[in-house]
């Protein structure tokens, strides 16, 4: 018992002489990481106001190695509609984070539907109907092996609003005037650094 | 020090126990003697068969992958040569060896091993001069040992990494070939072989590792950012040593292979960790240190700024043409399938005015303007600029482990699958081979990304500002001579996130 | 200094090993886990599809030769009654091996995998395999045959359609005509390989209820167009690209709703394909059917690809009568 409440009150002490020794450096690190708080949260709140849901129909043609339209924009509560075409081998449409793969075989206007959740024989489908539901960009890319470029062909799904890209150009920008802040703070020549040099 | 180390650190991952709890003295600020701290290590570090035993099971490995991209599937992702070279490799060698193990790839590297064999004529044994018996005898003489071969002295004018920076860019112009056929990096790792192994026969030492391999030149510029280095204790008793065995060599092992004076080495940039320092130094005053990241700071030329310029393009570059969705670009860069060549020469005219040209062009505007702003001009126009394009190291670095992550956790069950089945002949050696290609984590990998950009930045922030400080001594003037580059590198991390993120 | 010597030895040895190790064993260890798997009286073939030319091949396709050279067509032999395995390779994409007469498939082959199937050919005979997944540009010619027994396999070729670079049909001038336009086409994107020159039909289609994939120079007769005046009308007015639906009112040609209707169904054929059904429905899925075209040909290539059947039928007819056209 003792030896616990030594120990805790050495911990204490320590804590304590670390916080006095390193007040300076805390304090920065609290401007730095409210600013980074700031514009971040700033980044986050202007992101735009979506529109009322609306159904989306698209044609994704596959080819090697890429897909036309390259990049899919819809928002959160949209209603997508995929119809796929391969113009030469099968490909396959794998959306990131949406439980779904797709064989595209070319010249037939059916699809071979692969989920998760449902082992054994793939649904066959012309349309593929789902409600985009988490936002942010997810990738699709091809899942059958069609030639050389293969693992590098992908296209981008992007979810509206998409709050993570202004949120972190936030916390750049965050970083950025944070670090300003305390650039000027303690603008003067550094001993500390020239030290590290000479080293 | 601008900004606090212990937010930083902590972002980074790097242990702040290193930074803050280390004695502080001048030469070992932060650093942790490993030798010393673990044991066993340096018993480990001197054994003579210590690196052979080390290269022999990779070099066994890379012979695997040749004869596998040679006499294997012709499908990539079926062949264990491009999975675990571009995949496994490389993502490894970005995102683990070089910013923890500076280049430790370099103590296991098998290129130059047939080289340096010849040369020695000794895989483990070292070739040191009998005194009694004076130099005579087979072989040339440098410091205390015998080499075979010419030896002969890399030119002058060679003796930077300008060569690596072109080679290693041209390399990369094909990306899209060896990255996709398995034959056509049996060419490449094939020519490492052999270019390594005629210019060891040719010149001295690891002329080879310290002027031509174009991995080595990156490897060289990103270990700068590393946590570890191998370094000397005490200069005092560097000063007082007669003996310099680390440059010399003798008995106990061979003089640097790397051409350092290891004993006065201030940075990871050419040092392959053989460990050959740690074996002839008479006072075991050589050791291997656990340092902060980016604890390097100086670029020392142009060639080395300019390793910086390209390897950030050739992030830039490659987030865009794989990791993007506009495939006209894919079919540019694919040139040996779709044979565009006005389209192959459009990409390749731009990566490489980007990278020689433009994108140094942008950053000279930048340290130029901050210049301007600060006013009194006491530095050096040309240390001023070397100093400036330091942040690129860690922004660069980290943009490149940014980029390597999605390739890996995309691809990674690849590696399962080859693993079992490495020349794609229908082999199931560990009842993997049938695994189903399987992406881990794709839709949170932004989530990874975005705060490895942000380090890099923090640290490229935190290391531009110390130089500014260094060479910018009245009130207010660091901070004017770096905003114009702060800036910059804050508009080239937002560039990545737009590409990722967007 | 004696140990070292030793150490040195071993490195060397070590070494050695460690080379010829990374050639040799995994020559030994394909060719012994081959053989282990399959007992010496059994007849072994090993096909690899390669897309870009279009062919299932026996020879060996490696990463150091697949994209310099062309490969040969495969047609193995087997013994009849004698136990066989198939082993199905993939050089670059999804292929669907099918060998419908001998019940074998369709098999899926991935690249990088290997797909076994085992057999015993009970029957001489010459047995026509095929790929069934559009695999790139020369698919169609993805087929050739397996000879079981001594038969002669010139005897039964005379059934099958030439295979030809049909993909390579130079182009014909800008304003060529309709016709000519039609007839690249059918040749170009391969209508050929199963309609046969012209489309005179005739290649056989294993299970399929009429035998031989449809002849389609009798176009004209499916579309009630009975004399050389009324195809050449249509022809005309797909020519001029006049909607035959707006020709309803006055056409000259007698019948024309059926005519039309018959029309829009052709075209429907073409643009959505058409699984071909099965003689015996208990045997194999035919190998060939018509593939969905609408992601490859517009509507115009379709009127296109029409107006030059009708005109086929025209032309064989003037031969038939000795008529000069």
């Amino acid at each position: 018992m003792n030896v616990g409440r030594g120990a805790g009150e050495g911990a204490r002490r320590l804590a304590r002489r670390l916080i006095h020794q390193r007040r300076g450096q805390i304090v920065s690190g609290m401007v730095l990481l409210l600013s980074l708080a700031g514009f971040g949260a700033l980044g986050f709140l202007v992101a735009p106001t979506l529109p009322k849901p609306q159904e989306r129909s698209f044609t994704v043609v596959a080819r090697r190695y890429g897909y036309d339209p390259a990049i899919i924009r819809v928002n959160r509560g949209d209603t997508v509609r995929l119809r796929f075409v391969s113009e030469d081998v099968v490909h396959g449409f794998y959306l990131e984070g949406h439980d779904l793969d797709v064989r595209i075989t070319p010249m037939r206007s059916t699809v071979e539907v692969h989920r998760s959740g449902h082992a054994g024989e793939p649904e066959v489908v012309e349309e593929i109907v789902f409600r985009a539901e988490r936002e942010g960009k997810f990738r699709y890319r091809c899942s059958q092996t069609c030639g050389f470029m293969h693992p590098f062909m992908l296209g981008d799904f992007v979810v509206g609003p998409n709050r993570l890209l202004p949120t972190s150009i936030g916390l750049a920008v965050g970083l950025l005037l944070g670090g300003f802040i305390l650039m000027l703070t303690k603008s003067g020549p550094a001993r500390a650094m020239e030290k590290d040099d000479a080293a | 020090m601008f900004v606090q180390a212990k937010g930083i650190r902590a972002l980074a991952g790097t242990s702040p126990a290193v930074a803050t709890l280390a004695p502080r003295g001048p030469a070992t600020a932060g650093r942790i003697d490993l030798l010393q701290a673990v044991p066993g290590l340096r018993w480990l570090l001197t054994r003579r068969w210590f690196q052979f035993a080390m290269i022999l099971p990779n070099l066994v490995l890379f012979l695997l992958f040749l004869m596998a991209g040679t006499f294997g599937s012709p499908v990539g992702n079926r062949n264990i040569i491009i999975i675990f070279v571009w995949i496994l490799w490389w993502f490894l060698l970005i995102s683990v060896l070089v910013p923890f193990l500076s280049r430790a790839w370099c103590i296991v590297c098998p290129f130059p091993f047939f080289g340096e064999w010849l040369q020695r004529r000794a895989l483990v044994d070292v070739r040191a001069v009998d005194p009694k018996k004076g130099k005579g005898g087979p072989g040339t003489i440098i410091g205390r040992n015998r080499y075979f071969g010419w030896n002969l002295r890399w030119p002058k004018s060679l003796t930077n990494i300008w060569l690596q920076n072109i080679g290693f860019l041209g390399l990369c112009t094909f990306s899209a070939l060896f990255l996709t056929r398995p034959i056509v990096s049996v060419g490449i790792l094939g020519a490492l072989f052999v270019i390594g192994t005629v210019l060891a026969v040719l010149y001295r030492q690891r002329a080879f590792c310290n002027y031509v391999c174009p991995v080595s030149g990156f490897l060289g510029l990103y270990a700068m950012a590393s946590t570890i280095e191998v370094r000397s204790k005490d200069a005092d008793v560097c000063a007082k040593c007669k003996d310099k065995g680390c440059l010399a060599g003798g008995e106990r092992g061979w003089g640097c292979p790397w051409l350092m004076y290891p004993s006065k080495m201030d940075r990871n940039n050419y040092c392959g960790l053989c460990m050959e320092c740690l074996k002839t130094c008479p006072y075991a005053n050589m050791t291997v240190n656990l340092r902060p990241f980016c604890a390097d700071t100086r670029l020392k030329g142009y060639d080395e700024a300019w390793k910086a310029f390209i390897m950030l393009t050739l992030a830039l570059a490659y987030s865009v043409i794989y990791l993007g969705p506009w495939g006209f670009l894919k079919d540019w860069a694919n040139i040996a399938e779709k044979a565009d060549f006005t389209g192959f020469l459009i990409y390749a005219a731009s990566l490489w005015i980007l990278a020689l040209l433009a994108f140094p062009g942008l950053y000279y505007v930048a340290v130029w303007l901050g210049r301007r702003l600060a006013g009194a001009d006491i530095a050096p126009a040309k240390e001023v600029f070397l100093s400036f394009v330091y942040p690129l190291v860690p922004l660069g670095l980290l943009a490149w482990v940014a980029f390597s992550l999605p390739l890996v956790l995309v691809n990674g069950s690849y590696i399962l699958m080859v693993v079992s089945d490495p020349f794609g002949w229908g082999w199931d050696l560990f009842g993997t081979a049938q695994i189903p290609w399987t992406p881990v984590i794709p839709d949170w990998t932004p989530y990874l990304q975005v705060p490895l950009l942000l380090v890099g930045l923090a640290y490229g922030l935190k290391t531009g500002y110390g130089h500014a400080r260094r060479l910018f001594t009245a009130r207010g003037q660091p901070v004017r001579a770096f905003a114009p580059v702060s800036v910059l590198l804050t508009a080239i991390t937002v560039l990545f996130l737009e590409l990722y993120l967007g | 200094m004696t140990s070292l010597k030793v150490a040195e030895m071993t490195a060397v040895v070590l070494t050695l090993g460690g080379v010829v190790g990374a050639t040799a064993v995994p020559f030994y260890y394909e060719t012994a886990s081959v053989e282990r798997q399959i007992p010496p009286e059994r007849q072994v073939i090993t096909l690899t599809g390669v897309g870009h030319d279009g062919v299932w091949t026996d020879e060996e396709v490696t990463g150091a030769n697949y994209w310099r050279r062309s490969f040969r067509r495969a047609r193995p032999t087997l013994e009849v009654g004698k136990r066989a395995r198939l082993r199905l390779k993939s050089a670059d994409v999804v292929h669907t091996f099918y060998l419908p007469a001998l019940g074998i498939g369709p098999v899926e082959v991935y690249p990088g995998h290997v797909a076994e199937i085992a057999f015993t050919p009970q029957e001489e005979g010459v047995f026509e395999y095929y790929c069934r997944t559009v695999c790139g540009t020369p698919h169609f010619n993805m087929r050739g045959v397996v000879i079981v027994g001594s038969q002669d396999p010139e005897a039964t070729a005379g059934r099958r359609p030439e295979r030809v670079e049909y993909w390579r049909e130079p182009p014909p001038p800008e304003d060529a005509s309709l016709v000519r336009r039609g007839e690249w086409m059918f040749r170009q994107k391969g209508c050929i390989t199963c309609h046969g020159p012209a489309g005179q039909g005739g290649v056989p289609n294993w299970n399929y209820v009429k035998d031989t994939v449809p002849a389609l120079n009798t176009l004209a007769q499916t579309m009630f167009l009975f004399s050389p005046e009324d195809v050449n009308f249509i022809v005309e007015r797909l020519e001029h690209r006049v909607p035959l639906e707006s020709l309803e009112e006055d056409a000259p040609v007698p019948r024309f709703s059926v005519v039309l209707a018959q029309y829009e169904s052709i075209r429907n054929v073409i643009r959505r394909g058409n699984p071909a059904g099965k003689k015996d429905p208990k045997g194999p899925a035919p190998p060939l059917e018509m593939p969905a075209w609408e992601s490859r040909l517009s509507d115009a290539d379709i009127d296109a690809i029409i107006a030059y059947l009708l005109t086929q039928q025209r032309r064989e007819a003037a031969e038939q009568t000795g008529e000069t056209p």
